[in-house]
């Protein structure tokens, strides 16, 4: 399955700073959210159409980390980005 | 900001909605190298305009067709006694609402309307009410304000409350950002007084260059309160003190490029950002912020890049660069900066701004 399982939401502005830190602008709820490095990797990931395992992937190869502890990162991130409804699943 | 739904049953306006001529009477006024236009019903509304102008720089200017085309037009309008509202969801502004639809944004101040068009029309149309310049002083002050910060939006200049200083010899900026009472023109005056250089107080424009993010002076004066005039000594230059703001009657104007003629400097490329507090230590210290850090109070001081959608990608940007062209920090102020202002000098010498 190459099909991605999130979409960003079109209202999201995002930019990444040389650190690799960024933000996120909501402009409908005219929130905005700090994201580290990690947040910043799987935000670019996202919305580069990128599947959960493509991001997981992504993770290891950036930070060397295990498999369990990548996917643990990209899900609890994931979730909070759709709490917040930034984005959205594809299906 | 509570968000809030319109309520009445009309659609956004749009131009010539009322029937209403376009005027032959125009007006060209060049910032921050840009140029903008402003086309008016009548005579008055246009010397209305520049009222409100001639406290900023900008300059009045001739158009020339060889020259480069006005970046922005604002288009005024006489209009009938009232105005329907927009139907989208809208959310409080200062003395009126905001309505965004998609790239287009319609403002209500005061019961005139502002609409700024989608970014390929480089224009802003405002309705002006017999009823706005009924209602105080400012009102319709406020309404070319909101029209003219969204023009330079528009043409790529992003309205932002900084002082701006330079140390002596020293061509880039150190920019002072926090809210209103945090101690910016405070500060500013106090480095004045030191020997630097400034190019505001309070109020910039912020420009992408090839040089990178370039900071522009906007408005003509400083804004003090008596007290501070005084702890700042600048009671000394009392022909250069001004009339009581009419929307802070507390704040006097004082113009400082007339006080310190030879440090006003018109435009910087920033290298340092201070976010100043007053505290009631007595020695003033430096924290390092990083730059994601400095970038969200940043954007706290640019509550139309989160909501300006036609410009926000492009504000944001900006102010990114700016986060990471700089090297910021939390100023935590104490009584030093009035008692002994060279403390602050020698303070910021470790951001190594100073020779």
């Amino acid at each position: 399955m190459n099909e991605p399982a999130f979409l960003p939401l079109k209202k999201i502005v995002a930019n990444q700073l040389d650190d690799g830190d960024g933000v996120l602008v909501d402009l409908e709820t005219r929130q905005y959210y700090q994201l580290n490095e990690t947040a910043m990797l799987i935000w670019r990931a996202v919305e580069n159409g990128r599947n959960l395992d493509q991001i997981v992937e992504e993770i290891v190869a950036a930070y060397s980390i295990s498999n369990d502890r990548a996917l643990a990162s990209a899900e609890a991130l994931l979730t909070k980005l759709q709490n917040h409804k930034l984005i959205r699943p594809t299906l | 900001m509570q968000e809030v739904s319109s309520v009445a049953g009309s659609t956004a306006p749009s131009r010539g909605r009322w029937g209403v001529s376009t005027s032959n009477l125009v007006r060209y006024y060049a910032v921050a190298n840009r140029i903008l236009a402003f086309q008016g019903a009548d005579e008055p509304v246009l010397n209305l305009v520049h009222s409100f102008l001639s406290g900023y720089y900008f300059t009045p200017t001739k158009f020339s067709a060889e020259g480069p085309p006005p970046a922005h037009l604002i288009d005024i309008h006489r209009a009938p006694d009232s105005l329907p509202q927009p139907e989208t969801a809208g959310f409080p502004i200062e003395d009126g609402y905001c309505y965004p639809e998609e790239e287009q944004l319609t403002l209500v101040v005061n019961g005139s309307t502002i609409v700024v068009g989608p970014p390929e029309q480089n224009r802003t149309d405002i309705w002006l009410v017999e009823e706005t310049a009924g209602l105080h002083p400012l009102a319709l002050n406020n309404v070319i304000l909101y029209a003219v910060q969204a023009a330079l939006r528009r043409a790529g200049l992003y309205q932002f409350h900084s002082g701006c200083v330079l140390a002596d010899e020293n061509d880039s900026g150190v920019l002072i950002v926090g809210d209103s009472g945090s101690g910016k023109s405070t500060l500013t005056v106090s480095l004045l007084n030191e020997g630097w250089r400034f190019v505001s107080d309070d109020n910039l424009l912020l420009h992408d260059s090839q040089n990178g993010i370039t900071a522009w002076a906007l408005r003509q004066y400083f804004t003090f309160d008596e007290p501070t005039l005084r702890a700042c000594n600048l009671l000394r230059f009392a022909d250069v003190i001004g009339s009581r703001l009419p929307s802070d009657p507390d704040k006097l104007r004082f113009y400082a490029r007339r006080a310190f003629p030879e440090s006003f400097t018109e435009t910087c490329v920033p290298g340092v950002i201070l976010f100043p507090s007053i505290s009631t230590e007595i020695k003033s210290r430096l924290e390092s912020i990083k730059p994601a850090d400095a970038l969200m109070r940043l954007l706290r001081q640019c509550p139309w890049a989160t909501c300006d959608a036609a410009a926000a990608p492009a504000h944001l940007a900006l102010l990114a660069k700016l986060a990471s062209q700089t090297r910021s920090y939390s100023l935590i102020a104490g009584s030093d900066v009035f008692a002994n202002p060279n403390s602050i000098t020698e303070l910021l010498k470790t951001t190594n701004q100073t020779s």
